[in-house]
């Protein structure tokens, strides 16, 4: 007749069977995590609408925007649309916004940021710090004026010289309402570009992803694995002095 | 009187908030780098397009194509400045960059806006820069130490540093008489 194994073996045994699919999702988790930059994680975006709405993500766009010839530039997440496209991240809030002999001239409160008509950044060019921050953008002729703390500023065409003017504030950039169509595909696009997969991973491997109960089931998981350990040492022990 | 006193006050105020708008931390404006480099007789601004086979060239040491059109840079005799503006982890960071003769003699970190990181900016770690030049295949002939925890960084300057020397290069090479 087949012996029974003992009580602590048939616990350990099954311990062992309910840790491994969550061991196997933290070590795959953990391992893509340890990757995370190599694999550029936190720059790939999750485009599910099922987790944009676990997430609770909300198409929010901006209301107001410039506008530059055929195109729109407005300011969202710290990001520059130009119409329905993100041309660049990491951005003050401009302060007014231009086209120039086919450029984009955006003033940012510290700096002066130069696109093409197609978006692709020229350059940043760093306003001087006594006229920091910038507060308005007109133009004069060819000139671009500067509103600033102490007063209007003029500068050449190629950014170089500063000089304080008495000119009249007339006609600054100032923002319009953005076309309802536009700003729907915005908000889309900016929807899409929410949750990053290192945000979704990440909160896989910590338990987060389920909110406070994920959290607990890890807690949980924690404590077996700790009885799993050690309901294994005492096995072990235990089948050595057996031997003996 | 107690109008200026207020105004004073907004305008320190708005000053500040711009600076913290974006968690970023401005240790040294632009400006003052470049002054300081001349020793307060800045040169006029020039612009360098990065197109072309440079704009190759600058592509293959960042390992994207360069967020700039142009660079902008102050220029006198065999010295130039270059500030220069690459993404760490996830944000873009600031550094000034002062080449001489073919090598780095000054950097500073200007803006940081990583949340980690940020020990780059000590001079114990910029100082290493000081001296490299570029050698064959546009890498830096200096060995630079990296810093725990901030891997991408010093990856990112190193880049950077190249990069100062690559463009120093070129407009020393288009002034050459």
């Amino acid at each position: 007749m087949r012996r029974k194994p003992a009580l602590l073996r048939r616990v350990h045994y099954w311990l062992g069977l309910g840790l491994a699919l969550p061991l196997i999702l933290l070590a795959l988790t953990g391992i893509l995590l340890n990757h995370s930059d190599g694999l550029k994680l936190a720059h790939r975006f999750v485009n599910s609408n099922l987790l944009m709405q676990w997430y609770g993500v909300q198409p929010v766009a901006p209301e107001l925007g410039y506008k530059l010839g055929e195109s729109w530039l407005s300011y969202a997440r710290n990001s520059l649309w130009l119409d329905d496209t993100q041309i660049d991240s990491d951005q003050a809030k401009p302060r007014g916004a231009l086209l120039v002999d086919g450029l984009i001239v955006i003033a940012q409160p510290l700096t002066l940021g130069l696109y093409t008509a197609q978006g692709q950044r020229v350059e940043r060019v760093p306003v001087p710090q006594q006229l920091t921050p910038v507060t308005g953008l007109s133009t004069q002729g060819n000139h671009i004026l500067l509103r600033t703390p102490g007063g209007v500023y003029k500068t050449d065409t190629n950014f170089t010289q500063w000089n304080a003017v008495d000119a009249v504030w007339a006609q600054p950039s100032q923002q319009e309402p953005l076309p309802p169509t536009l700003r729907q595909s915005i908000g889309r696009a900016l929807a899409r570009s929410t949750i990053s997969w290192e945000k979704v991973i990440l909160d896989l491997h910590n338990g987060n992803l389920f909110g406070r109960w994920g959290a607990l089931f890890l807690d949980l998981f924690a404590v077996i694995t700790v009885a799993l350990a050690t309901t294994g040492c005492f096995l072990w022990l235990r089948n050595r002095r057996r031997q003996r | 009187m107690k109008n200026n006193v207020l105004k004073t006050l907004l305008i320190c105020a708005a000053s500040l908030n711009v600076g913290n708008a974006l968690g970023e931390q401005e240790y040294y404006a632009a400006d003052t780098f470049v002054n300081e480099a001349f020793d307060h007789a800045t040169p006029p601004a020039n612009s360098l397009w990065l197109t072309g086979k440079l704009g190759e060239q600058a592509a293959t040491i960042l390992g994207h194509p360069p967020r700039n059109l142009r660079e902008r840079y102050w220029q006198r005799g065999n010295r130039s400045v270059w500030i220069l503006e690459e993404v760490g982890k996830e944000h873009p960071f600031t550094v000034g960059w002062v080449v001489e003769d073919e090598a780095i003699t000054d950097t500073k970190v200007l803006v940081y806006r990583e949340t980690r990181g940020w020990e780059v900016r000590y001079p114990a770690f910029t100082r290493q820069f000081n001296g490299a030049s570029l050698e064959a295949g546009m890498e830096l002939d200096t060995h630079i130490d990296g810093i725990s925890g901030a891997t991408l960084s010093v990856r990112v300057m190193q880049r950077m540093g190249r990069l100062a020397l690559l463009l120093h290069r070129h407009v020393m090479l288009a002034n050459a008489p």
